[in-house]
């Protein structure tokens, strides 16, 4: 019963107390008109074996993915399939933490008999999965006395990717490639574009590419040039998702985790958009893998691992020390996302001793969080300290011969890893 | 959505009406400041439409029409005060509903909810008049077991159709 039967019942039943207590029979009579009102809703009320409602939900992104996909338009179709409904309400159950940017979620209409009702707005998600299981529906009569409410199923999910960036081509120049055609030279000589050397003749060698210079200064010999093969590279990418390394900025709840997640989908899409083959490791207390692929499978599966990875610690497992390695192949390049602790150190060593080539993204926390430090002068030593900290971790690894980048994570990162990666292969 | 204010507007000046007049008629003119009153809450009532205020300006109503009857005022004109501020708070609370929803099907929505209204209505002002018309006296006795049956029926059905949903 809603407060509109409530105050009806109320009255009615007031006013033939007051008539009997009274016994004044005026008052009774008072109550009719009221106890007509209540009637005339009573006999129109919808019945649940009468109510035929379906629902159906198509939810799309007004952009494509990663590109401000985060803006999500619904659109709940509801049919009413029996008698017409003088009063219905429908309301969706939205997911969490969603905000309406346009349209509304609820609406009160009429629906005649074998006709639609619409419900359309749009929502602004943050990165993550997330689903609709049903639509209320409340169907009631015409004055909206007697409710009948449904929950009528209209499942649908969307996944809202993390937004990345377009880069442009990274120079890569891994130590070892996986024999397959790709665009990084493999310092093999075999097909390609770059010359490589001359060697001899072997049976089934093309004509077009005989050296006829060497030939002829060489009788009985024939040479042939050899050029450069161009490989695909293997690439790893280790995301640090535990909670001690995020932090989060008091206004507007911008997480540093989200940056770093936005970077590994970022070189996700440029590695895999030229052909590399890429794995995926992201460690929030548990570790949570995306083994070896190519392509756009590949690629989704990364985005999906990206979109719903959250923040967790695990005191188990708390150190980066002893990742699972083995899904990474020996000459693969490991990508390494974290703002680190002073902890995290001995991972380097050991990526070296196993002969990985590695280049570590470190999104700086003190940076991004500059603003919430206090002002007094044992908060701004304390901060010093800290980053002094940071920066002699950060030297420390350097000193493994990794490439390092201490990215403040304003500034955009396609050019830092270009320049790391470029200074890596001279220092090789 | 227009039909609907009008008849909003309609409603409160004649309940305003009745319920002067009913006064009036009995000589009673200290109430007819407090006659007002209902009125001028259901008139704010329709700036917020979603408070309490068109329940307690019905509730109001219904009282100052029930003291007037029990006062000794001519119960016909007290009664069609009542019942036109039922009808003023059923329209606040649709005019609400169809300026904040703003329904798809708002056409036959208003109308639905018109018609369901206009039949209530014309049956209360026809029991009213009915009642105005016709005299006759119950006893005490016959008068509460009438009452109490009334109630029992009236939770008995509403029960009954609640459950049977």
């Amino acid at each position: 019963m809603n407060h509109k039967t409530i105050t009806l019942l109320l009255i009615i039943w007031g006013l033939l107390l007051a008539a009997l207590l009274a016994r004044n029979s005026d008052l009774a009579w008072l109550a009719l008109p009221f106890f007509i009102y209540l009637g005339t809703g009573l006999w129109q009320a919808p019945m649940s074996n009468s109510l035929r409602l379906q629902a159906t939900r198509t939810v799309k992104r007004t952009a494509p993915q990663g590109e401000n996909a985060r803006e999500i338009e619904v659109q709940v179709t509801v049919s009413n399939q029996g008698s017409p409904i003088g009063n219905l309400y429908l309301k969706d159950v939205l997911p969490n933490e969603a905000k309406i940017t346009a349209g509304r979620a609820s609406q009160r209409t009429a629906l005649p008999g074998r006709a639609d009702a619409l419900l359309s707005y749009s929502i602004q998600e943050k990165r993550g999965s997330f689903g609709w299981e049903t639509i209320r529906a409340v169907a009631s009569d015409p004055f909206g006395l007697f409710d009948l409410e449904v929950a009528l199923p209209a499942r649908e999910g969307v996944q809202v990717q993390p937004e990345y960036g377009q880069y442009r081509r990274l120079p890569l120049r891994p130590r070892g490639t996986l024999h397959s055609p790709g665009s990084i030279p493999a310092r093999l000589g075999g097909n390609g574009t770059d010359f490589w050397g001359v060697r001899e003749y072997h049976a089934g060698d093309s004509l077009r590419w005989l050296d006829w210079r060497l030939t002829a200064r060489h009788p009985q010999h024939i040479f042939t040039k050899e050029f450069e093969q161009e490989e695909i590279a293997d690439v790893g990418l280790i995301l640090d998702a535990r909670q001690k390394t995020d932090v989060q900025r008091l206004a507007g709840g911008d997480s540093l985790f989200e940056h770093a997640v936005s970077a590994a989908a970022s070189i996700a899409e440029a590695f895999l958009h030229e052909g590399h083959r890429m794995s995926l490791l992201a460690v929030n207390g548990n570790a949570k893998a995306v083994f070896p692929g190519y392509g756009k499978v590949q690629l989704n599966r990364m985005m999906r691992l990206l979109s719903q990875i959250k923040t967790g610690s695990n005191s188990q497992a708390d150190s980066l020390e002893f990742l699972p390695l083995h899904m990474f192949s020996s000459h693969a390049l490991l990508v390494v996302i974290s703002s680190l602790t002073q902890n995290d150190w001995a991972l380097f060593p050991r990526l070296r001793a196993c002969n990985y080539q590695v280049l570590l993204i470190s999104p700086n926390p003190f940076d991004f969080v500059s603003q919430m430090f206090g002002q007094d002068s044992v908060s701004r030593l304390a901060i010093r300290a800290s980053r002094l900290e940071r920066l002699l971790l950060l030297r420390d690894i350097a000193q493994l011969l990794i490439p390092v980048i201490d990215w403040h994570v304003d500034q955009p990162l396609y050019p830092l890893i270009r320049q790391a990666l470029n200074q890596s292969f001279v220092r090789e | 959505m227009i039909i609907t204010r009008a008849l909003t507007i309609t409603c409160i000046l004649a309940s305003l009406a009745c319920l002067l007049g009913g006064f009036a008629a009995a000589g009673y003119w200290m109430a007819a400041p407090v006659a007002v009153a209902p009125a001028l809450i259901m008139l704010l009532a329709r700036k917020f439409p979603s408070s309490w205020l068109p329940t307690t300006s019905l509730i109001l109503s219904t009282c100052l029409a029930a003291v007037g009857i029990l006062s000794g005022a001519r119960p016909f004109l007290l009664a069609l005060g009542a019942i036109t501020a039922l009808a003023s708070w059923d329209l606040a609370l649709l005019e609400n509903s169809l300026e904040a929803g703003q329904p798809q099907h708002a056409g036959l929505f208003e109308n639905r909810h018109l018609k369901s209204l206009g039949l209530a209505i014309g049956l209360g002002l026809v029991v009213v008049g009915a009642g105005s018309a016709i005299h006759f006296s119950l006893p005490f006795g016959v008068l509460v077991l009438l009452v109490i049956f009334i109630l029992i029926c009236l939770d008995r059905l509403v029960d009954a159709r609640v459950h049977q949903r």
